[in-house]
């Protein structure tokens, strides 16, 4: 059985809602991952921004948390 | 739809990392990763079990952060506890754990505290078997200055003052004298207590869970255990099966003590896969730490390697053919011999994980016992319905 802790990724930004979109544009770029964590100042998980979805939007300053 | 990631947080819901599908080593996607270990514990089910509704991302999610908080499980009845746990944690009712020693009570007791909003308060154990009853008291309530000969001249606090705000675990419930049982039942009921040696009575704020090996219910009819504070205690009762109603939590346990005893003693060894379906038959009546005493001691002074079944203790290699069937009372024989099929499929399925191994150990051909699971979950099904 293999457990998550062994094929996990901790090499990624840790975001919070008030990142804007473009900013996270640019982090999904310089990771290549497909989604990316969403966090608040405690490092509690407030959920997962996906690349897919987050193309749809116009890159600007709103901020991926609205 | 498929998420290409998923986060994977701590007890505390604080994010520890990102499992990112196309990278796992089996390129299947980990929606599957998920799903497989679904598939072994929905292998294991056994037949008419109705607490198996659950999706595969809860399960997944629901055991990775339980793995944070020390609880390796993958039993819908330890899942269906700790849900209760979590409730639990969120009033201040006193709970009493029961079960076998070894099954983890300890655990639960901290895992009530660490979810209550106590968290940031301590977590006081004390030990009501290990402690001699001259001491308990002392322990419990401290002493003022002076109080006896040989005490200490500024006096000490006990358990009670150190728990203030958090929560008091009495392991060992039932090891307590019953001289002291009023004493705790007063102290309990009116969150006061009062140093031994002073007069001042003492007001603090504590959640108590206990926890017992025994069957306290007796003892309160043999006149050993009071039968108000059983009641006190027993508001939030808790009953945590022993490891040999759970099976499909054997390997995972026997994997996680396998990399924790591999770090610590800096070695890489490995079970084939006999000895693994060895453990996995045992019957472990010390539970869990039974197992990770095994685990613990292969992995020190085990073979290099692969550790064959022939490694293992002597009392894991002799088969119990031993049969204990308990009559309670008249029932149908057809009734009888339909719970003793489930009964013996759903040990078999837990022992040996498929249903071809499952049914050459029943001695019967597998479409059989297939047609037999198909018919118990029918039913299960028209008594849900």
């Amino acid at each position: 059985m293999i457990f998550a802790q062994e094929v996990m990724t901790t090499d990624f930004p840790a975001l919070s809602a008030e990142t804007p979109v473009a900013e996270v544009l640019q982090w999904f770029e310089k990771t290549g991952l497909p989604g990316l964590p969403i966090v608040d100042a405690k490092r509690k998980l407030l959920g997962v921004v996906l690349k897919e979805l987050s193309l749809n939007k116009t890159p600007g300053d709103t901020p991926v948390g609205k | 739809m498929q998420f290409p990631l998923l986060p994977v947080v701590n007890y505390k819901g604080q994010l520890l990392g990102v499992v990112v599908m196309e990278n796992l080593p089996t390129g299947t996607g980990s929606i599957d990763f998920g799903c497989r270990e679904l598939e072994v514990t929905r292998e294991n089910e056994r037949p008419g079990n109705e607490s198996m509704e659950i999706s595969p991302h809860d399960l997944f999610r629901r055991t990775l952060t339980l793995r944070q908080a020390g609880i390796i499980t993958y039993s819908p009845n330890m899942l269906e506890l700790i849900d209760l746990c979590s409730r639990a944690a969120k009033v201040t009712s006193t709970v009493l754990l029961c079960g076998e020693s070894g099954v983890g009570k300890e655990l639960l007791a901290k895992l009530i505290h660490t979810s209550s909003p106590r968290a940031a308060a301590r977590f006081i154990e004390i030990n009501c078997g290990a402690i001699p009853e001259s001491l308990m008291e002392s322990e419990l309530f401290g002493y003022a200055a002076g109080a006896f000969t040989g005490a200490s001249r500024h006096g000490k606090c006990g358990m009670f003052e150190l728990a203030d705000g958090g929560t008091l675990f009495l392991d060992e419930i039932g090891e307590l004298p019953l001289a002291l049982q009023v004493k705790l039942l007063r102290a309990i009921q009116t969150q006061e207590f009062v140093r031994i040696g002073d007069t001042k009575a003492r007001k603090v704020d504590i959640r108590f869970i206990a926890a017992t090996n025994r069957d306290l219910e007796q003892m309160v009819a043999q006149g050993r255990f009071r039968e108000d504070l059983f009641f006190r205690l027993n508001v939030i009762s808790m009953y945590v099966p022993p490891l040999r109603q759970r099976k499909e939590d054997i390997l995972p346990l026997v994997h996680h003590f396998q990399a924790k005893y591999s770090l610590q003693f800096g070695n890489v060894k490995s079970f084939s896969t006999e000895a693994l379906r060895r453990l996995q038959g045992y019957s472990w009546p010390g539970n869990v730490r039974e197992l990770e005493n095994v685990v613990e001691c292969l992995m020190a002074i085990g073979p290099e390697g692969i550790i064959e079944d022939k490694h293992l203790p002597k009392r894991l290699l002799q088969v119990n053919t031993e049969t204990c069937i308990k009559v309670n009372g008249v029932m149908p024989l057809s009734q009888a011999v339909d719970i003793l099929q489930r009964m013996l499929i759903g040990e078999a399925l837990a022992t040996y994980g498929d249903i071809s191994r499952a049914a050459e150990a029943l001695q019967v051909d597998p479409s059989t016992l297939s047609r037999k699971l198909a018919r118990f979950r029918k039913n299960s099904k028209c008594k849900r319905d």
